[in-house]
């Protein structure tokens, strides 16, 4: 436990102050404002559009669009970006093999430095998209209904389903970043799986302001969280982790 | 009395290839031990498996006598050929990390920057370090738990010739101290200056251990030493005596390399009878360099 918390606490201040991390935040920041611009209007648009009985299901799906983009863009791939950057340097570098020449277990690593990529994410992710809710509301919403929404689902997609995927994907990558040459292929490899779970979970009928939705996603995590584990009982040596580092 | 690191028939293939074919060596406590080889003769490889960082396919290595586990490793302070520290972190944060790691509880670090000549850059980021305090900060980090050996693979490879002064007179500083050190080079001179006993890996065998000097008492031949230089008449009457074997001449310093049979009596003896005095007269100890020019020429 000793060593996971300091692994944890020196990739989050690694992660913190790796300029990628910054560059990461930018490209986020702008990711978002166009998202937040364009259900801005969408929202207004359906609301306009009749009484909130007729309406209000199309509302919520859209409220619940935006707030599941905006916490999947912040959590998930903040969390991607922040922990690669810093494991692809410090492999290059021998960093990681000096941290594996003390007496710490592989698994402290690994879970050290997801904790370290994915705590900073989901602090993010949960402060932005609550905070896109909130503005969401207050620019198209309140103005025509008078009150404000924010529907539990929703809360739970945000505040659950998409931590637990971002948790799930983060060890995931943290992982394969460890046990490839080139943690980058790693990164890669999980924003295809995020954009195909995040294109099937609509298509099997689950509505973005949905219960279902919410738990689906959590469960997306949970099973991704559990082939992590299974993959790091089955591979991860320190013997692995040091022939994999590539020098630059 | 047990070996402070002792491996035993250590084999280890890697993609295909074997890089250690059954290494047996034995590091003493207190030994300065040189381990070298030319790049690419096992040396990281053997030092990754004395730290635990790869398992060795056959064989086993013994730490103060008991088979190597991750408490016995905690003995062992390393400095590795990448230096291994974190860019982002200072100098400070750097040793702070590991001493966590090694669960020391009030780490020296002001002791041991000073003791490395960096107490006025502890708090600069590591990133902006030279080549040369980087190796003599990873060296502070090798020593925050106070290790009982120091493994150092190739610690002044890079350095400038300063930087590489530096940190051997560190090194002899931690030997005059007690610590046991295994040292990586290929630097024979290096080597020979720094260390007490030597092994030699070529194509992942041990080719040669043993005390330095004892190796270098293995020497052929016998060196003269004259009060003066003497006349070329007499230099071209023992280069015509193939029995001597007259090799070199450096000022009044003659090096024989002399037939069987023809030992220090007959050599003086030749020597006198064309009117020369003697000053001394020893055997000829190889350098380090022959030893090892010799070994890797059997291997070819």
């Amino acid at each position: 436990m000793r060593d996971f918390v300091t692994i944890a606490a020196h990739s989050l201040r690694a992660n913190l102050r790796h300029r990628q991390g910054m560059i990461s935040v930018g490209v986020l920041a702008l990711g978002i404002v166009p998202v937040f611009f364009g259900m801005k209007g969408t929202l207004a648009e359906i609301l306009a559009k009749g009484p909130w009985e007729v309406v209000g299901p199309w509302a919520l799906n859209a409220l619940g669009l935006s707030a599941y983009l905006v916490s999947l863009l912040c959590v998930v791939f903040l969390g991607i970006l922040l922990g690669v950057g810093t494991l692809t340097q410090e492999k290059a570098k021998g960093a990681l093999e000096a941290l594996l020449a003390t007496p710490i277990r592989p698994g402290a690593v690994w879970w050290g430095k997801t904790a370290g990529s994915f705590l900073p994410a989901l602090v993010v992710g949960i402060g932005v998209s609550f905070g896109v809710l909130w503005a969401l509301n207050a620019a198209a919403v309140v103005p025509v209904l008078g009150r404000p929404l924010l529907p539990g689902p929703v809360a739970a997609t945000v505040g659950v389903g998409v931590p637990l995927l971002g948790l799930g994907i983060a060890a995931l990558v943290n992982l394969i970043g460890l046990l490839v040459a080139n943690p980058n292929i790693a990164s890669l490899a999980v924003v295809m799986i995020v954009l195909a779970v995040s294109n099937v979970l609509p298509r099997l009928g689950l509505g973005f302001a949905d219960w279902s939705f919410a738990w689906a996603n959590a469960g997306v995590g949970l099973a991704i969280l559990a082939a992590s584990l299974l993959l790091a009982w089955r591979f991860l040596t320190k013997e692995r982790i040091v022939l994999s580092a590539r020098r630059l | 009395m047990d070996a402070a690191v002792a491996l035993r028939g250590v084999r280890k293939a890697l993609g295909g290839r074997e890089i250690l074919r059954g290494i047996t060596l034995e590091v003493y406590r207190g030994d300065v031990f040189g381990y070298l080889g030319p790049n690419g003769a096992g040396k990281t490889t053997t030092i990754r498996i004395i730290l635990g960082l790869l398992s060795p396919d056959s064989g086993e290595v013994l730490l103060f006598g008991r088979r190597a586990d991750p408490g016995q490793r905690a003995r062992i302070g390393f400095v590795l050929e990448s230096d291994g520290l974190f860019d982002g972190l200072t100098a400070v944060e750097n040793l702070l990390l590991f001493a966590r790691l090694y669960g020391v509880r009030r780490p020296r670090i002001g002791a041991l920057l000073e003791l490395v000549g960096l107490s006025a850059e502890g708090r600069e980021r590591v990133g902006r370090f030279s080549r040369g305090m980087r190796q003599r900060l990873a060296l502070a980090r090798a020593l925050l738990h106070d290790p009982e050996i120091l493994v150092l693979d190739e610690p002044t490879a890079g350095l400038d010739p300063s930087g590489q002064m530096e940190l051997r007179g560190l090194v002899r500083e931690l030997a005059a101290a007690g610590k046991t050190v295994f040292f990586s080079s290929h630097n024979l001179d290096e080597v020979e200056r720094l260390c007490n006993r030597i092994a030699l890996i070529h194509r992942g065998e041990i080719r040669l251990q043993g005390g330095v000097g004892e190796l270098r008492a293995g020497g052929r031949g016998y060196v003269v030493e004259l009060p003066a230089e003497p006349p070329a008449a007499a230099v071209e009457e023992l280069r015509g005596d193939g029995r001597l074997g007259l090799t070199e001449i450096q000022g009044r310093r003659l090096a024989f390399d002399p037939a069987d049979g023809v030992g220090i009596p007959e050599l003086a003896g030749a020597l006198q009878a064309r009117g020369l005095e003697i000053e001394a007269i020893y055997r000829r100890r190889a350098s380090l360099e022959e030893l090892y020019r010799r070994i890797l020429a059997e291997g070819e």
